[in-house]
């Protein structure tokens, strides 16, 4: 074999002539495109069976409609975004009103709530006008009904915010004597004794206005009103461990 | 060598890409030959040859999304073939032992062989020549395969090549050189074994 040569140029030259010498017939196949064509048909009826959905989705994605699509997706996923914020916020406000009008109509709840967080007694809260437009979509009350609530609770704020501050004094003078008990021993146990009095007596008198104001409420709403009213001060006062619920006071009503 | 309008077939590339499947048929009249001859040159197996170049068009199909202008289509064509091929391969090599040994019946080296040569022996010489260089191109890595069967025998450029085989074109003529050189050493060694059958007085030398 003249492949034995040694010089490189000889060698190339021998092996291209015989690589040249390699011809192939190559005979068309008749049934090629039948064949191609059926596995086409065949390999996307499959994978249409398998995943319609998702494979309709790529091919509108592919066919030159990303970026709509992807402005479409931005804006779902904002939009949801929003419902699920605003929600929430909702939610919120409605917890906040909710616990804010119960200490409204119940004054010790009030002034304990205070004596806990340490907040100033006056504190910028929703006017009880502000929680009772809440209460209105909430309880679904009429124009008529509405009226009433906001002249009941006119009626009863001078009352309860007496009591409030009567009781935030009382518990004022308590501490005054609680820490004089501890440091000292020297207090004078007459006047304690009196205080505490003074306590019970405001403490029955707020619970009494609280169900008296209750048992009006109760007279101006519907029974599915009743319900609903009674339903959402047990479910959202539940969470202050320290005060107690509506619950106590319908009990007592 | 085909001389195929490149033009056309990126045009018909993307009437396929919208899903023609008359461009798609096109395609295959025109490219079914040169497709055949690669890949049986590659595997050298004519029954293999038809599934692998029907599941070419297939493969192609299914990748008409992926295909880019700007290359030549006949680089795209023949790097899914040689893919093919390749994979084929792997999977007869894996499969060796359940398989029938390749039968080379099927080669027709008489009809195969271009050679000026009348003398009987001559002649026997060059087709055990021709027998061993398919022997040696089977027998070649990949890369050096596909280079070497799409420069000498489907006349594409060594840019076309590169495409196909995802190098530079430095490295095509660095993989024909070596392909060359397998060669070489692939016939050097059946020389020796055959001038030991020769002097065993079993066969004939090949002439100096």
């Amino acid at each position: 074999m003249t492949i034995l040569m040694n010089k490189e140029g000889k060698e190339r030259t021998d092996i291209e002539r015989l690589l040249s010498g390699w011809q192939v017939s190559t005979p068309v196949q008749p049934d090629l495109k039948q064949r191609v064509l059926r596995r086409i048909a065949l390999n996307e009826a499959e994978r249409t069976r398998e995943a319609p959905t998702w494979m309709s989705l790529m091919r509108l994605f592919s066919e030159s409609r990303a970026i709509e699509l992807t402005l479409a997706g931005l804006i779902l996923l904002v939009t949801v975004v929003s419902i699920f914020a605003i929600h929430e916020r909702k939610m919120r406000m409605e917890a906040e009103y909710c616990r804010e009008y119960f200490l409204e109509i119940d004054p010790i709840a009030h002034a304990m709530a205070i004596r806990d967080s340490d907040r100033p007694k006056d504190a910028n809260e929703a006017s009880v006008v502000d929680m009772l437009g809440w209460m209105k979509d909430r309880l679904g009350l009429s124009r008529e009904q509405f009226a009433r609530m906001v002249d009941l609770h006119r009626n009863f704020s001078t009352k309860f915010t007496f009591l409030y501050t009567e009781l935030c004094e009382i518990d004022d003078e308590y501490k005054v004597y609680e820490n004089s008990r501890l440091n000292d021993q020297d207090i004078d146990f007459m006047a304690f004794y009196d205080l505490l009095q003074k306590r019970n007596l405001a403490r029955a008198d707020s619970m009494t206005t609280s169900k008296e104001l209750v048992e009006i409420i109760y007279t101006i709403l519907t029974p599915e009103q009743k319900a609903k009213f009674i339903s959402l001060f047990s479910n959202k006062s539940s969470s202050n461990k320290n005060t107690p619920t509506i619950s106590d006071i319908h009990a007592g009503a | 060598m085909q001389a195929h309008d490149t033009t056309d077939d990126s045009i018909l590339m993307e009437r396929v890409a919208k899903g023609d499947k008359n461009a798609l048929c096109e395609l295959i009249d025109r490219w079914e030959k040169p497709l055949c001859s690669f890949t049986y040159r590659y595997v050298q197996n004519r029954e293999v040859v038809k599934d692998l170049v029907a599941e070419t068009f297939i493969r192609l199909y299914g990748a008409r999304d992926r295909y880019d202008p700007s290359k030549k289509f006949s680089s795209w064509l023949f790097k899914i073939a040689a893919n093919l091929c390749k994979n084929h391969c792997r999977w007869k090599l894996r499969h060796r032992e359940d398989a029938p040994l390749e039968d080379y019946s099927d080669v027709r080296i008489g009809s195969e062989i271009q050679t000026c040569d009348n003398n009987p022996s001559d002649k026997l010489v060059a087709e055990e020549d021709f027998m061993l260089l398919k022997l040696a191109i089977d027998s070649m890595p990949h890369t050096l395969k596909t280079a070497l069967i799409l420069y000498y025998y489907q006349d594409l450029t060594y840019k076309e090549i590169s495409e196909a085989i995802g190098c530079s074109e430095r490295g095509v003529e660095t993989k024909l050189y070596r392909a060359r050189a397998y060669l070489s050493k692939y016939f050097e060694s059946k020389s020796n074994t055959r001038l030991e059958r020769y002097v065993k007085g079993e066969g004939i030398p090949a002439s100096a």
